[in-house]
């Protein structure tokens, strides 16, 4: 793996066996993340985000199995682990997930046990990787309550998540998931449940401690505006597969996919003419319950070609420098 | 208010105000009041929709509930102006006048998977109205569901099946039809897209926009995403805490807020164009202040970084400053505050 890299994921492959069938949720995803860099990832529902996510933490739950890839993670400088080898239940995971790696998930209120005071929630994983001296473990927490500006912090270790808001929660949680100094911060649609303006303080929180602690994280959410800001590269994710990979400057004035280009054009612009009609994708988001060999889009895209999109699944392909597309159409004209 | 002429009006809020009591103790003797909704007045025309915007807590849905009355209102006047009939005071009306007065506005709620009796198949639930009002029964009822499901874009065929059995766009267009059934001339849509998918969520923003210039309706459409605001509204108002801050035309209020709550909230939105990241954002500090314990003078002065002494003191009044563009702000007039762009690089 390439020195700059933080974590280096080949060919994941996480399905879910139901009654129904195969649920192929993520199917054969490739990506980097460069140190102390963000790679936003964007998708609709059940396309496959946190899927992903929660197979680099290894706490994919069955039915759902990992059943094909590599998740190479580096641990420090000279120690690389392929995180899909390990035993999802041993030690060795134990000590990287909360520790090197973080996550924040998208409800603060529910992600956050409602028996247990935010100090003991945030002490529990001090005290699991970094003390054992519970005094210590206190001040820690104290500090990075401090850090994530959450007012009154000696105050607020001691209450339970109902008593405070979403912001509020979203902000302990963050104190949580960064009291370990991970290199890795997983951060899966963190501010989607927030109001736009604690959205704004909770990005910026969320940018800064980014710079001052020299992390790398991996933002998944479904709003555009959202990944403009905080991502240096963005993967936009189709069912289950990346469709388009490149840096976030790229995928927003020259998308190439075509799913890429009519969701740009889906979302309401503050810039348009009042009264015109948005482009809207026809039909739904299908379920990839046992996929046919086709391209995942092809059922909704206008562009569609039959005995070329339905006879198989496209490659990802790179079609100039750092710019990857999973469409046939596109690594033709090109 | 400087109200404009009456025949383009249809519906007008004055002083409207939603006081929840909170109780406490045996007796559940009442300790204060939750002041959901305080003192809003506004007006909506005919075939308009008024964009009403504001964050979760700020009082919107009880708004909306309380104009239709499904929540009674503490006090305050509300006029409805039908096309066809004498002119309703909402307030006054008993059980029956209520019921009628519901033919012509409905409601689209936010959850299209909870506002939907999983019991009941798609033609139950949107001949429901028609049933309860006795507008038609039979094949003639039978039929105006199947004219109601083809107006939003649902296959006929389908009008036995129970709401599991779509999915969330869909359903939503479920709702509208049952809305849409007793032919109402105003909707409260309550976040009508907010549950749904950006794909799915243009679907149903086209299909409420086909409607109200085909079938002239008009719309409060009540959402926290400023972007789907701008998108569909005539005009906007925007909430906090329980009051109205401000209301102008639509691109009157992104260009030139007057309001530096407006201002905060035009800055908050993430702007989906990576060359504009750049820019200085009004991060505000603090939290949205309690309804039960609002601040005193201005609710918004403790998290403005404008606010001088008589924002502490007074509430500001609510004054129409440009024709058509109303704000309660002390120092409206002498602030120059920042919009948006709404010129494309």
């Amino acid at each position: 793996m390439d020195s700059s890299l933080i974590l280096s994921v080949r060919n994941l492959r996480t399905y879910f066996k139901l009654d129904e069938g195969t649920l192929k949720a993520v199917d054969g995803v490739d990506f980097d993340i460069r140190k102390e860099a963000t790679l936003g990832m964007i998708g609709e529902s059940g396309c496959g985000k946190s899927v992903t996510a929660f197979s680099i933490m290894r706490t994919v739950l069955p039915p759902g199995r990992l059943v094909d890839g590599t998740i190479h993670f580096r641990v420090s400088a000279d120690n690389v682990i392929d995180l899909a080898k390990l035993d999802p239940f041993g030690k060795q995971i134990r000590a990287i997930r909360g520790k090197s790696i973080a996550m924040i998930f998208q409800e603060p209120m529910s992600s956050l046990s409602p028996v247990h005071t935010i100090g003991e929630q945030i002490m529990e994983m001090i005290l699991l990787h970094r003390t054992k001296d519970k005094k210590e473990a206190r001040e820690i927490a104290l500090d990075m309550l401090d850090k994530v500006g959450l007012p009154n912090p000696s105050q607020r270790l001691n209450e339970y998540p109902h008593q405070l808001s979403g912001g509020m929660c979203q902000r302990a949680m963050i104190a949580q998931a960064l009291s370990c100094n991970p290199s890795l911060l997983i951060a899966d649609e963190p501010t989607t449940a927030l109001d736009v303006t604690v959205q704004a303080q909770i990005i910026e929180l969320i940018q800064s401690l980014q710079q001052e602690f020299g992390m790398s994280v991996l933002y998944i959410t479904h709003d555009l505006g959202v990944i403009a800001e905080v991502s240096s590269s963005v993967a936009v994710m189709y069912l289950g597969r990346i469709v388009e990979y490149a840096d976030t400057r790229t995928i927003f004035k020259h998308p190439l996919h075509p799913y890429t280009q009519r969701l740009m054009k889906a979302i309401p612009s503050l810039h348009g003419e009042p009264g015109i009609r948005l482009e809207n994708i026809k039909g739904n988001v299908p379920v990839p319950l046992d996929p046919p060999d086709e391209c995942g889009f092809y059922s909704r895209c206008l562009l569609a070609q039959d005995g070329l999109c339905n006879r198989s699944i496209p490659p990802l392909i790179e079609v100039e420098p750092g710019h990857q597309v999973r469409c046939f159409l596109v690594g033709r004209s090109a | 208010m400087n109200s404009p002429q009456q025949n383009d009006m249809l519906l007008e809020v004055s002083n409207l105000k939603k006081y929840f009591p909170i109780e406490r103790g045996l007796l559940r003797a009442v300790v204060g009041h939750v002041r959901a909704v305080d003192d809003v007045s506004l007006y909506i025309r005919r075939n308009e929709t008024l964009g009403l915007v504001g964050e979760s807590g700020s009082g919107k849905t009880t708004l909306g509930r309380c104009i239709l009355r499904s929540i009674e209102p503490t006090d305050g006047k509300i006029m409805f102006y039908p096309k066809d009939s004498a002119p309703i005071d909402v307030m006054s009306l008993d059980k029956n006048g209520l019921k009628a007065m519901r033919r012509k506005a409905q409601m689209i709620f936010q959850n299209p998977y909870s506002s939907l009796d999983p019991r009941k198949t798609v033609l139950q639930i949107i001949s429901e109205p028609l049933r309860m009002h006795n507008v038609a029964k039979g094949d003639e009822l039978v039929d105006r569901v199947q004219h109601l499901m083809e107006l939003v874009g649902l296959e006929i065929k389908h009008m036995n099946r129970y709401p599991h059995a779509f999915s969330g766009g869909q359903r939503q267009r479920i709702g509208i039809a049952r809305a849409l059934a007793l032919n109402p001339e105003f909707i409260v849509a309550d976040e009508p897209v907010s549950a749904l998918d950006v794909s799915i969520q243009a679907q149903i923003l086209n299909l409420l926009q086909d409607l109200k210039s085909e079938l002239n309706l008009s719309f409060l459409f009540i959402s926290h995403g400023l972007n789907v605001i701008k998108h569909v509204s005539d005009r906007v108002a925007v909430m906090y805490v329980g009051k109205i801050m401000e209301m102008a035309y639509a691109a009157e209020l992104f260009a030139n807020p007057l309001h530096p709550y407006t201002e905060s909230l035009l800055s908050a939105i993430p702007k989906a164009d990576p060359d504009l990241r750049r820019r200085t954002r009004i991060i505000l500090q603090g939290e949205v202040a309690s309804p039960a314990k609002p601040p005193s003078g201005c609710y918004f002065h403790p998290r403005c970084r404008y606010a001088v002494d008589i924002c502490k003191q007074e509430a500001p009044a609510w004054t129409e400053l440009r024709p058509g563009h109303f704000v309660a702000c002390h120092r409206a007039d002498e602030l120059r505050l920042a919009g948006v762009d709404l010129v494309r690089q």
